[in-house]
């Protein structure tokens, strides 16, 4: 066989073994390493090049960052900080039609700029949320539909773990890729706020309540003051200012952000009185859980790139993409397309390490911008999330509903309009690169 | 602390458990530890201009010593990424062949982690040996091989730990064979 003939095997066979059911890491890791003993004729070079991804490779100072990102945003969770904000942003937009889903999606916004964790805004919120907006008559589906659209908010809006894995698969740096997802994750904001104003107007039945009986509801709900309110701001406040604040300023370096940002989120807590010494344990032993099965994720990644790289195989599929009369755009349309689909069975972690080490080869010859390219890659993937058969970003909310009564395909059909509006987004995001690339 | 199922276990299994437990909780640890050393830092640079020396290499070690020593745990708790939507349903319809799936997945987590360890050990030996350090001599160094011994332990953890795993797959699909009869 061939090297192309070997890399083109090798992908189709991790793809099997993951869907079947294999372990992600293993699957990447395991064929990458049969691969490369096949193509180089005996076992050193596999082991060399994986010891190499497993030890030197992961002592980088700038992947220090996701630790740290990853405690913070556990830590925040901890702290009802979701709710807190989810008040207030109630409280502001009572008046307004929809209000309550604008306020989720608002809420999602502010949460997924002092968190990295996209799963931990989809359960805080759907715990929080879907209960005031079953209270006050709004549809089941709608209100599961608006958590599950603004859930994907937390992957694009920095900090993001998602940002981060990009960076180090494509060796961008990860101020870089927190630059690049403001504006897109402000503007996916803003597009589920029209839709949600759109709803409103035109099928307020679909979205329900609104009438006498919420009216009556929203009365008997005191009025929050002043005092309350800052006292629910400032935690927010603070950790974006320490965060964002410090690496927009170059005061520090991601990972310093982290380390500030995730001591920040303890103090908090602690004078939230949020914290006991069970609890903390718990966060950082599901800190270390996360990050360990995300580094063995990149190890096993690295591994694969590299078995691509021996066996030619991205530079080939270039030229025969090159080949053919999809064009530029075609081979655009081509990559969304195959993000979408992956996207409903794997996480997006592993999309990300799949998809771009063979597709990077294959756009080089266009000379795009990488850092845009990621944040098309990202939201790609993140559609997928919200679609059947397996979109993993609905599992999660129907797993943490507490009411019983909202099925998985209601979950499905309340997230699809919310699908729609992320795709003409990431539409507008490709034909405008400009859009991504403002601050950077 | 992550608590510790004490019950109608054997002596040795009991210390391994303990054993997976107690390098997960160190690493959790060290994570904790991680954070405030970087705070110390950057405090100490903001307030009094004075960096503490190393602090990059520290960070840059520390990775691959947090990640590994909490894989066995990670492993042991089914944390590892998986898609299982489709094994699910396979599990759910005919849970024999799921026990069979199980043990081939962990059989091939085990030889993934063999060949890390292949690497490792002659790593470790060749640092231990060499006396290799980071860092820049007369400011700050710090020696290599307790972070590569990390790696050889860990890995040999994370080895017997999918051990355990496939031996638990197949008393089951003795068990299940042995009730059908």
């Amino acid at each position: 066989m061939t090297g192309v003939e070997v890399g083109l095997l090798s992908v189709v066979a991790i793809l099997l073994l993951i869907y079947s059911g294999m372990y992600v890491p293993v699957a990447l890791g395991l064929v990458s390493f049969v691969s490369v003993w096949y193509l180089r004729g005996s076992t050193e070079a596999p082991i060399y090049l994986l010891t190499l991804a497993a030890s030197s490779g992961l002592e980088e100072y700038h992947y220090g960052v996701i630790p740290l990102f990853v405690l913070m945003g556990l830590l925040v969770s901890q702290c009802d900080l979701g709710r807190d904000i989810y008040d207030v942003a109630n409280y502001a937009l009572r008046k307004i039609k929809g209000g309550l889903g604008i306020a989720t999606v608002a809420a999602n916004t502010a949460f997924a700029a002092i968190t990295g964790v996209s799963i931990a805004s989809a359960s805080v919120f759907a715990r929080v949320s879907v209960p005031e907006m079953r209270r006050f008559g709004y549809s089941p589906r709608f209100a599961v539909g608006v958590v599950a659209g603004s859930s994907v908010l937390g992957m694009l809006i920095p900090p993001s773990v998602m940002l981060i894995i990009y960076a180090i698969v494509a060796e961008l740096s990860v101020a870089d890729m927190f630059k690049a997802g403001i504006i897109p994750g402000l503007l996916l904001a803003f597009a589920y706020v029209a839709l949600i104003l759109c709803m409103a107007i035109f099928f307020p039945k679909y979205i329900g309540g609104q009438d006498e009986k919420s009216r009556a509801i929203a009365k008997e709900q005191g009025v929050l003051s002043g005092l309350e309110i800052t006292k629910k701001i400032v935690p927010f406040l603070v950790l974006i200012l320490l965060v964002l604040g410090g690496i927009y300023g170059g005061l520090f370096t991601p990972t310093e952000a982290g380390a500030v940002g995730a001591m920040g989120a303890l103090v908090i807590s602690l004078i939230k009185r949020k914290l006991t010494r069970p609890v903390f344990w718990q966060v950082l032993s599901e800190t270390g859980n996360i990050v360990a099965s995300l580094l063995l994720l990149i190890v096993a990644a690295t591994m694969y790139s590299r078995m691509l790289a021996i066996s030619g195989l991205p530079t080939e599929f270039g030229v025969w993409l090159g080949g053919t009369d999809l064009g530029y755009v075609g081979i655009l349309v081509v990559y969304v397309i195959m993000l979408v689909v992956m996207g409903t069975i794997l996480d997006t972690t592993s999309i990300i390490l799949i998809m771009v080490p063979l597709f990077l080869p294959v756009m080089q010859p266009y000379d795009i911008n990488l850092v845009w390219f990621g944040i098309i890659t990202i939201v790609g993937a993140e559609i997928g999330l919200l679609t059947p058969p397996l979109g993993i970003s609905c599992y999660v909310i129907k797993a943490t509903l507490p009411d019983k009564d909202i099925s998985l395909f209601d979950v499905f059909a309340g997230a699809f309009p919310f699908a729609v509006v992320m795709l003409l987004v990431l539409i507008l995001l490709i034909a405008y690169p400009g859009i991504s690339l403002i601050f950077v | 602390m992550k608590e510790f199922d004490a019950s109608k276990k054997t002596g040795l299994a009991r210390a391994f458990e303990l054993w997976v437990l107690s390098l997960n909780n160190i690493g959790a640890i060290w994570i904790f530890v991680l954070m405030v050393i970087i705070n110390a830092d950057v405090f100490a640079r903001f307030l009094f201009n004075a960096p503490i020396n190393g602090v990059p290499e520290m960070v840059a070690l520390s990775i691959v010593g947090i990640v590994f020593l909490q894989l066995g745990e990670a492993v042991r708790a089914g944390r590892l990424t998986r898609s299982d939507g489709f094994f699910n349903k396979v599990v759910e319809k005919r849970p024999k062949l799921g026990l069979v799936l199980n043990t081939f997945y962990d059989l091939c987590g085990m030889a993934f982690f063999i060949a890390i360890l292949f690497g490792a050990i002659p790593i470790f030996i060749e640092s231990y040996q060499g006396g290799y350090y980071v860092g820049t001599e007369g400011i700050f160094i710090i020696a290599e091989w307790p972070i590569r011994l990390i790696l050889v332990i860990s890995c040999i953890t994370v080895v017997a730990v999918f051990l355990s795993l496939v031996k638990r797959h197949l008393t089951a699909l003795i068990n299940s064979g042995a009730t059908e009869q």
